[in-house]
């Protein structure tokens, strides 16, 4: 794609991409035993002289070899290149500037060489203007490196030499998100992260950055601090891996309904990948936006209750509503009981509320006594607002561990907050995220 | 990042290269051309054809004992034992021959033929057939002067006299222990050499070498009732590993873990004889293989494979010494930064520092390591520093050097880079020009201006008076396919 014939210009256009060097062997490992006929293969012009004899059979290379093609590139990656001006004539060229701008679908860069390439100079014979230019590429394309070297002739006519390169730049990776609505204030994020390029990467970072908002506590490391992925977070070609946080509001707005329901950006993800010698990328998604919060007319929270408890005994919990509609409400609570032979509990309760202004909450207890052991569900619960006649069910009011009367249970643990929406939708399907880069 | 890399060579200890600098040939040491910046003029002046007047020397070549002492001597009933074919295999026996009707061609020599014209030929005076003995002596010393070549051509008249010559494959032969290592040398010097299509077309009647006419129980007559593998262990490795060279490093893969099964079965048979050196010197075969393995793992990018053998099995070894952990930690520890898991790379290479004796200085190992670090959070200013005080440990290593150019050039050095190399191939032809440093300068003679040709004709002049054999073609090495 070259403009102009170079043979007819005096000095000479060369650009080169510096992506990573490879590490290569000494070529094919070729070994035998000391019995057999030629002892040896190798001379000791040919060891490098620091591999060792246990390790010279691995083919863990240690050489580095310039890049032998343009390769690929990819979003969030650093577009490197070599540009190197030379005279190739006898005499001198004067006047000599050059200049090279990456222009992609939507912008045009001008990419700078060291300070002298700015200012005209003086080509000696043989001389050369090089230097290294870089850009972290932001966009996904076409991109066409436009290098523009200007000069003038012994005769004094002004000059111009263009070279374009064209390139693509690939998508490297995708980002696919789930939340879910946690019984407490809290939310999961689980993101999946899958490697679109055509080689194995390693992910050296993905963090989600909070925004100011949301506390963020990521769920990806052992208590011994060691990650839960075994291989170093690595990821071969369209594989992919899932990272879980887990985001409570902050503080402020946590107390009230109103603000959290106005807040909904939680932060953004950073992800930090290295490729082939530590060739890196690096990109972050949009601002992540949480599940619509859901909050109806009414809210239960179970403020009290015990994570494991013995058979036989009495299990109760503390529940408190709060009337989170316009209007004041008097509720009839019940929890009906079951008399089938399944039953996993008995116990019931019917009774009414005092009446509840707008905003305003009450509590009361609710036994229960458990008759199986293992898991045992208390649902459901069924507030009416005797008022308005309307009924709100909560299914899967709350889960207690039942166990034997021998269990040592030291360390019985209480769930001091749960919250319970009417038939609240507590898990977004996956959705595809949006990436960048910063 | 240009001032930076000149004040590192400002405060610079004297290098081998200031050195070299007071020599007529050499007009300006690296310092000098890194402080007047890229537009210095006057380098690649320094390796003109003919300020060499220098010719292949081969190296002295001195007949060792047979084995070396670090090896663990075995009688031939350990190193032979082999599970025998079974029934259904025995029916086909291995009938070879060679593939070729005329000596292997010299590629070498056939560039330079069309490039420089027959006349340059005349400086070409590798060994050949002829300068040596017509045995496995003389077929030690090409090798040992690395004219593989030419001791493929030694083999195949060896095997002629065998009656397993061009020609012959698919007739009747007789197997010795003696005819089957001419084999292997031929194959592995095939496979060294890159020329894996007759390397693949000779090997194929061994199949994995399970006829059973490759072992001593089938001439009862002529070997006393003898038992065991006439076919070396080394031979059944090469043809194990062969379809990595060919692109298929899966069946490799599996053929190699036939291998290690087989030779972990020798092992435990040993440990059940509690024959102790039996079971060392089974133990070390085995771990070659995984070598192999790893290699395979590596072609495929199995990286989590490796994990599991290095720290399953390689590391396991009870016997292993400080050194011998220290070189697998740090091979680990590269295999990682070909991933771009540096924080893994330098875990392991931290361990093997740690192996290192206490108080001593870090080695060439460490900061070969360190340099290749620094490589990869392209910090390449960095790197050359690093590498370059590894030469000062080991003058001349064209590793080292090789790293050390590529280093310049990403720091915006070309010039610098030409020069070093130029430098490297100055001081030492016979050992700077392989492969992948002629790669390199290729690349940055074509970069540097549209005159690349000349040079690399010149390197070619170079290579013609040097180099027996290269294991890639010239054409690539030199990349003359664009010259034209």
């Amino acid at each position: 794609m070259e403009m102009v014939d170079p043979d007819a210009h005096l000095v000479a256009l060369k650009v080169m991409r510096l992506m990573r060097p490879t590490l290569v062997g000494l070529g094919p490992v070729v070994t035998c035993e000391p019995t057999d006929l030629v002892q040896r293969f190798t001379n000791v012009q040919e060891s490098d002289g620091v591999t060792g004899v246990c390790a010279e059979t691995l083919a863990a290379g240690q050489v580095l070899l310039l890049p032998q093609s343009f390769g690929s590139i990819y979003l969030g990656e650093t577009f490197a290149s070599y540009i190197c001006v030379h005279n190739t004539t006898a005499n001198p060229v004067e006047c000599v500037t050059v200049k090279a701008d990456l222009q992609s679908n939507t912008t045009r860069i001008n990419l700078s060489m060291h300070e002298h390439a700015k200012s005209p100079v003086l080509l000696p014979p043989g001389g050369t203007i090089d230097d290294v230019i870089r850009y972290e590429v932001k966009e996904i394309g076409t991109h066409i490196l436009v290098c523009e070297v200007n000069y003038s002739t012994p005769a004094g006519y002004a000059q111009s030499l263009r070279k374009f390169f064209k390139f693509q730049v690939l998508k490297p990776l995708d980002v696919k998100t789930k939340f879910y609505n946690a019984e407490i204030d809290e939310i999961y994020l689980e993101a999946q992260i899958q490697n679109v390029t055509t080689s194995p990467f390693c992910l050296e970072k993905v963090e989600l950055d909070g925004s100011e908002d949301y506390s963020v506590t990521p769920l990806n490391t052992l208590p011994n601090g060691e990650s839960v992925f075994t291989v170093k977070h690595m990821l071969q070609p369209n594989n992919s891996c899932q990272f879980l946080y887990c985001i409570k509001p902050k503080g402020v707005i946590a107390k009230d309904i109103d603000t959290l329901r106005q807040f909904n950006n939680v932060g953004k993800l950073d992800i930090v990948w290295r490729s082939n010698l530590g060739e890196k990328g690096r990109l972050q998604t949009s601002q992540l936006q949480r599940l619509p919060f859901e909050c109806k007319t009414l809210r239960l929270e179970v403020l009290d209750a015990k994570n494991t408890i013995k058979i036989g005994t009495i299990f109760t919990f503390n529940c408190r509503v709060t009337n989170t509609s316009e209007q004041a409400m008097k509720l009839n609570v019940r929890l009906a009981a079951k008399f089938s032979a399944d039953s996993q509990y008995t116990g019931c309760a019917d009774f009414m509320l005092g009446l509840l202004q707008s905003g305003e909450s009450a509590e009361f207890p609710i036994s229960v006594c458990p008759s199986k052991l293992g898991l045992v569900k208390i649902s459901p619960l069924i507030l009416t607002n005797t008022l308005q006649n309307e009924q709100f069910t909560i299914e899967n009011v709350v889960d207690v561990f039942v166990v034997n009367s021998d269990y040592n249970n030291d360390n019985t643990t209480h769930q001091n907050k749960l919250i319970r929406y009417e038939s609240a939708a507590n898990c977004l399907t996956q959705k595809q995220v949006q990436l960048q880069v910063v | 990042m240009s001032n930076k890399i000149s004040e590192y060579f400002a405060n610079d200890p004297p290098s081998f290269f200031d050195e070299l600098a007071n020599k007529p040939k050499s007009k300006d040491s690296p310092a000098e051309g890194i402080s007047t910046g890229s537009n210095n003029t006057s380098s690649s002046s320094n390796m003109m054809s003919n300020t060499f007047t220098g010719f292949f020397q081969p190296p002295e070549y001195v007949e060792t004992p047979e084995a070396a002492e670090d090896s663990i001597k075995v009688s031939d009933d350990v190193r032979n034992l082999w599970e025998l074919p079974r029934e259904s295999e025995s029916g086909k026996l291995i009938m070879p021959g060679i593939h070729l009707q005329n000596d292997l061609a010299d590629p070498i020599s056939v560039a330079v033929a069309q490039h420089l014209g027959e006349a340059e030929l005349s400086y070409r005076k590798i060994l050949r057939v002829d300068d040596v003995t017509q045995d496995e002596r003389g077929l030690r010393n090409l090798i040992h002067a690395s004219c593989y070549r030419t001791a493929v051509n030694l083999t195949g008249r060896l095997l002629t006299i065998y009656g397993q010559g061009y020609g012959r494959s698919g007739q009747p032969a007789k197997h010795s222990p003696h005819s089957l290592q001419l084999w292997f040398t031929r194959l592995a010097l095939l496979a060294k050499l890159g020329e894996f299509e007759l390397l693949s077309a000779e090997a194929e009647p061994f199949g994995q070498l399970s006829s059973p006419d490759v072992f001593y129980d089938f001439y009862p007559e002529m070997y006393n009732g003898k038992s065991g593998s006439i076919a070396c262990f080394s031979f059944r490795l090469l043809l194990a590993e062969l379809p990595i060279y060919l692109g298929t490093p899966h069946i490799a893969l599996d053929r190699l873990s036939e291998l290690h099964v087989t030779s972990r079965e020798i092992k435990e048979h040993y440990i059940n004889l509690r024959n102790k050196t039996a079971e060392e010197f089974w133990q070390r075969r085995c771990e070659r293989v995984l070598h192999s393995i790893i290699n395979c793992g590596l072609m495929m990018k199995k990286f989590s494979m490796i994990d599991d053998i290095m720290e399953g099995t390689l590391l396991k070894r009870g016997s292993l010494s400080k050194e011998e952990q220290r070189f697998l930690y740090s091979a680990w520890g590269r295999i990682y930064l070909q991933i771009g898991d540096i924080f893994g790379a330098e875990q392991k290479f931290a361990v093997s520092r740690r192996l290192r004796e206490i108080n001593s200085s870090p080695d060439l190992r460490d900061l070969v390591d360190k340099g290749l670090i620094a490589v990869a959070k392209n910090d390449f200013p960095e790197a050359y520093v690093i590498f370059q005080k590894a030469l000062h440990l080991d003058t001349g290593n064209t590793m080292i050097l090789n790293n050390m150019g590529v280093c310049l050039l990403y720091a915006g050095k070309l010039k610098d880079a030409i020069n070093l190399y130029e430098r490297a191939i100055n001081l030492n032809p016979q050992k700077s020009l392989n492969e992948s440093l002629l790669v390199n300068l290729s690349t940055l003679y074509e970069l540097e201006s549209n005159n690349s040709k000349a040079k690399k004709f010149n390197l070619l002049r170079l290579i013609n008076r040097y180099k027996p054999d290269l294991n890639i073609s010239t054409e690539i090495c030199l990349k003359l396919q664009t010259i034209n």
